[in-house]
This record gives C-alpha cells, structure tokens and sequence, in this order.
C-alpha cells in the first residue's frame, strides 16, 4: 500500500521502507542466524524476514523440536514420592549418622520416614508413592532421574538454576535459549509461553522467565488460561479496523525514525517486533486458549469438570495446543496450594503433599497420555521437576527442609529413554551417589536432544559467548546413558 | 501515575520485577498499550488540551502542538509530513465511516488518534 510513497515522503531510500528496514535489522539482533522461512508451510509464508523468531535450521539431528517443562516449585520431596528409602524406614526417629546440610534453623537431626507407601508398577518396575496414582501409570514411558543434584537450597538461586543455568537472574532462560537457537514454528504466537496459576507467582515471580541479556523477543509470555490470553489484545469495539491499520503504520514509521537515532538497541527493535506480533496473535491466541472444541474424553482425561484437578488440568491441555500449533517451550507451573511454593513442605508433609499431588498428578499424565495418542510424544519433550529436593531428617515436627544435593525429576518423550530409572542416592535419599547428573548436564542433555550443541550455543553478551550450560566451568556434559 | 507506570512495566526492568496483581501482569507488549482503556481514555484528554491553544482542523498546527505536549519538542520535517498524511487518511475513515458528523468532529478524532500513537511511541517510553 502506502510504504514506498511513505518512504520517499520520509526523504528515505525506497527500498528502505519500514518492511525494508526490518529486513535490515538482521545484523542488529547480533549473532542472530536467520534462516529461510519454512517454504510449503502456509502458515509461514507470510513470515516477516528479519522476524527475530523465525524458524532455524537445526545444526545437527534432533529428536524433539519442543519442549513443555511443568515446574513443580518448592522442592518436590524426592523420598515421598519416587525415591523409596527403606533404610529411612527402619531407623525412623533415629539421628542421621553424618548429620547433613540444612537451610532453616529448626531442624532436629533426627531421620523421618516417608508417611506414604511405595509399590512398583508396569514392566519396568519402576517406583511412585500413593501420592501419584496416575503418574506412575506411566512407568514404561517415562525416564526418572534419582541422582540429580543442585547448587544452592535457597529458592530463587536452585528456581534460577534450574532455568538459566545460573544462581542469580538476569541470564536468559532455557525456553529463551531454545527460541533463540530455533526460532519458533508459528509466526502468529510467541515462542515460549508461561502457564500459570492466576492466583500468583513464585518466589521469583516473572524473573524466572526473564530474557536476561537478549532481545526481549526471548522472555517468556504470560498467557491467561481462560478468556482473553493476553490483557488488551483486542482492540475496542469502537475503534475502527481502517483506522487502526493507520495506527499501526504510523507507529511502526514512527518507531522506525526513532529507531535510527538508536541504532543496536535490541530493546527498541524488539518493541517493533513485538507490537507486530501481538497484531498477529489476536486470532491465534484465542483459538488456540479455547478448549471448547476438545472432546468430552479429552476433558475428562484432564480432569477439567473437577475443581480440584480442573486449574492444572486445563494449563496442561493447554500446553498440548499451544506446542502443538508450533510454539517452541511452555512452562507450566503447579496449583499454589498450600502456598505459593506448593511444594515446600516445612511443616506438615503428609498433609501437604497431600494437598498438592492430587492436585497435579492426573493433569501430568493426561498431558503425556494425550500427547502419546496424537503422535505427539517423540517431537515434544516433558520435563517435571522441581529447584530441589529435601532432606530426610525432621524439619520442626513433621516437615522437611531444602536439600540441594539430591532430588528426583522425569522426562518424557524427545528420545528419553521410557521406563528407565537412572542414578541413586543414599540409603536415607540425602545425597545423589550414584550417576549423579547435575542441572547443567540435563541442560546440556536436553539441547542435544533438540539438536544443538551445548557446547557452541553462545550469545555474544559484554565480550564473552555466553552459553547455556558454560560447560568449561560447569563441566556439563551430556548423559548418553539417559538417551534412547 | 502508578497505573501509568503498570501499563509501561515492561520498559521498566526494575519495576517489571514487582509483584503486582494477575491482571496486571497479563500484557503483552505492544497490543497491552494499544489497546489499553487508560490510554485511549487519555490520548483524549490530551486531545481536549491541543484544542484549548491550536485549531484542530489545521493539521500542522494540530501535528506540532501534539509533539510539544508529548513529546516536548517538535516534529522533524519528516514527521511533520508523515503524520499530515496519517491525519487526512483517518479523516477520510471517519468521515466515510460516518463516525463523525462534521469536518471538526473528523480532525478531533483523527487528533485524539495521533495522540495515543504518540504516547505508545517507543521515544514516549525511552528518555534518550
């Protein structure tokens, strides 16, 4: 339409129209690869060159080209639910021989016994509590970790950690690393979406899917899980199409005189993208938050007509459309209760570990059950876990504290071997002993599976190639014994 | 000013870490801006200012007198002319819309418009 006379009002090259200028701000997004669109691809067709977020070429072969990490914060007990220690058993009220690191100052060294009983289930015999009834249905298709370990039993650092590979914010999170490496599948829709509980945050609040030092293209979006997904993303009834479509060019050419003035600043450039982006997803968000054309079956394989699973059930379900329209990583966070950190048990765990597992454990399998019935489940990768675990002796009366050297968590899916259970901890689940695998080796692990290397994804940030796992630091390295 | 500073939260790191209601976090962007009521509500107020000093109708003065209010300086002889041309393209959607009864009603709304794009400009958000 207007651009090219619009150009040459602005005294601009006409082959520097505003699309024009996009197209050039390649070179500012830094060491941004952009690849060809997706060519056959309807939907990506009419993707923007230059777009921050469009489709990359995987370097090398991936078993899974998305990710859906349902973050369980608080610090998932791993003794209660997937770690059975019999020895913690019989010398319950007993002090732990050694005596182990604690975070709050009421603990008595004194071992507690898990409240809940463990059996074995499916062929591969692998081991959930009472608490997980659904989940452990799936014990030949998933892959438990028992020997994973952290570096800090504070919240917010082991959350960050288990995010951005880092204690403290500011550092992009893994969905960002991934929509940076590979760009997203639909141009209509962010490429990483955050589900969460409407009644609040973590500890860490919207910092956990912070961009850290890339463009803000990167950061995690907050979808509402009913209604509209996105506050405002309609226009009012009384503002008109044509007028609006004005709007949007005057802002954009306006943006882009500003612009010019700032040359590099990601900031500015990535407001444009996003401003046109958000114009895109009016329709595409919406369709896709609107459940109501899932079936009776699929409704009640999510438990959406319970109050009590309906709230997790329904992020999970959510989860499946959003990768399956081609969104790149969605997290997914867990009910808040008891508390904001439903997971963190210092007083009373049976009670509240039996407030929060049933709460997300049905939501869980559905999603991988629902992903496995649509083909789904070799391409999209299921990660639940928590920051951390806790420690097997008494916290106050009846609870248990932070413990960052051992906890359990599962993958699923993306070429994770099913019905393997990897690695152990002590006899009392204290510390992981045995093929232990840190945050930093799952990181580098999961990249591969996604078909990157851990070792040479950078971002050029203050002189240094950041990475993702900084393996020569870390030591990360990526566990083979866990790929199928 | 604190709803303002929710609607901008985004350009805002150290703000942006606060926590605050579910609403208000649920924005994204752009479209949260474009389309917020706040803004709309006082792109018009802004509006009813220019009218006090300028005459609506004519658009450079409208144009410039809009910079000075929001932006605090004037428009650049590029902008100058690129936001003529926005002006009597929304005109001619009001007036074909039939939104707006007269001439002056047409150029109060096509005003109220470059208003709010001017407050939801990335210069609106970034002191340089």
């Amino acid at each position: 339409m207007s651009s090219l006379r619009t150009a040459t009002q602005l005294g601009v090259n006409p082959a520097d129209s505003r699309r024009g200028f996009l197209q050039d701000l390649g070179a500012g997004f830094g060491t941004l690869a952009l690849a060809s669109l997706l060519d056959g691809d309807g939907l990506l067709a009419a993707a923007p060159t230059g777009y921050a977020l469009a489709p990359r070429p995987v370097p090398q072969p991936a078993r899974a080209k998305a990710v859906i990490q349902l973050f369980q914060n608080g610090g998932v007990s791993q003794m209660d639910l997937f770690d059975p220690k019999p020895e913690l058993t019989r010398r319950n009220g007993q002090p732990h021989p050694s005596g182990v690191e604690t975070f709050q100052l009421n603990n008595k060294n004194v071992l507690l016994a898990s409240p809940f009983k463990f059996q074995r289930h499916g062929d591969s015999g692998m081991d959930f509590s009472e608490l997980v009834p659904h989940i452990a249905t799936l014990a030949d298709d998933i892959c438990m970790i028992r020997s994973m370990y952290t570096f800090h039993n504070n919240h917010p650092h082991a959350m960050h950690m288990m995010q951005s590979g880092r204690i403290s914010p500011g550092f992009p999170a893994l969905g960002g690393w991934l929509c940076y490496a590979l760009g997203s599948e639909n141009e209509n829709l962010p490429g990483y979406v955050v589900l969460r509980d409407p009644a609040g945050y973590s500890t860490s609040g919207k910092l956990l899917w912070d961009n850290g030092f890339m463009p803000e293209v990167y950061a995690g979006t907050e979808f509402s899980t009913s209604g509209t997904p996105v506050h405002h993303l309609h226009p009012p009834a009384s503002v008109l199409a044509a007028a609006r479509s004005n709007d949007l060019d005057l802002l954009g050419d306006l943006n882009q005189l500003h612009l010019r003035g700032n040359a590099g600043n990601s900031e500015l450039e990535t407001r444009i993208q996003n401003y046109e982006l958000a114009a895109r997803m009016q329709l595409e968000a919406t369709r896709v938050i609107d459940v109501s054309c899932e079936t009776a079956a699929t409704r009640t394989l999510y438990g959406l007509d319970d109050p009590l699973t309906a709230g997790y059930g329904n992020r999970c379900l959510l989860a499946r459309r959003l990768v399956e329209a081609g969104v790149r990583y969605v997290q997914v966070f867990p009910p808040l209760e008891p508390t904001m950190q439903p997971w963190d048990n210092h007083g009373n765990i049976e009670g509240g570990l039996k407030t929060i597992c049933p709460r997300v454990d049905q939501g869980t399998a559905a999603l991988i059950e629902d992903l496995q019935q649509r083909g789904m489940f070799d391409e999209v990768m299921v990660m639940w876990t928590g920051e951390f675990g806790r420690l097997p002796i008494t916290e106050g009366a009846d609870g248990r504290d932070h413990n960052r050297h051992a906890f359990s968590l599962f993958m699923a899916g993306g070429g994770f071997k099913p019905g393997l259970t990897y690695g152990a901890t002590d006899e009392f689940g204290y510390a992981a002993v045995e093929n232990r695998v840190s945050v930093h080796d799952l990181h580098a692990t999961m990249l591969n599976q996604l078909g990157l290397d851990h070792t040479r994804l950078s971002y050029l940030h203050n002189g240094r190639h950041e990475r993702l796992t900084d393996p020569e630091v870390t030591g990360a390295r990526i566990v083979s014994d866990l790929i199928a | 000013m604190c709803r303002v500073f929710f609607i901008f939260k985004e350009s805002f790191p150290g703000f942006a870490r606060m926590r605050v209601s579910h609403e208000d976090w649920i924005s994204l962007k752009g479209e949260g801006q474009l389309n917020d009521p706040f803004l709309l509500e006082h792109a018009g107020h802004a509006c009813e200012r220019l009218a006090i000093s300028a005459d609506l109708e004519d658009t450079e003065q409208a144009i410039a007198a809009a910079y000075l209010q929001i932006l605090s300086r004037t428009p650049s002889p590029a902008e100058l002319a690129r936001c003529r041309e926005y002006l009597a393209k929304q005109i001619d959607v009001y007036r074909s819309a039939e939104s707006a009864h007269d001439a002056a009603a047409a150029s109060r709304l096509a005003v109220t418009d470059l208003c709010h794009m001017l407050i939801c400009a990335n210069e609106f958000l970034y002191l340089q």
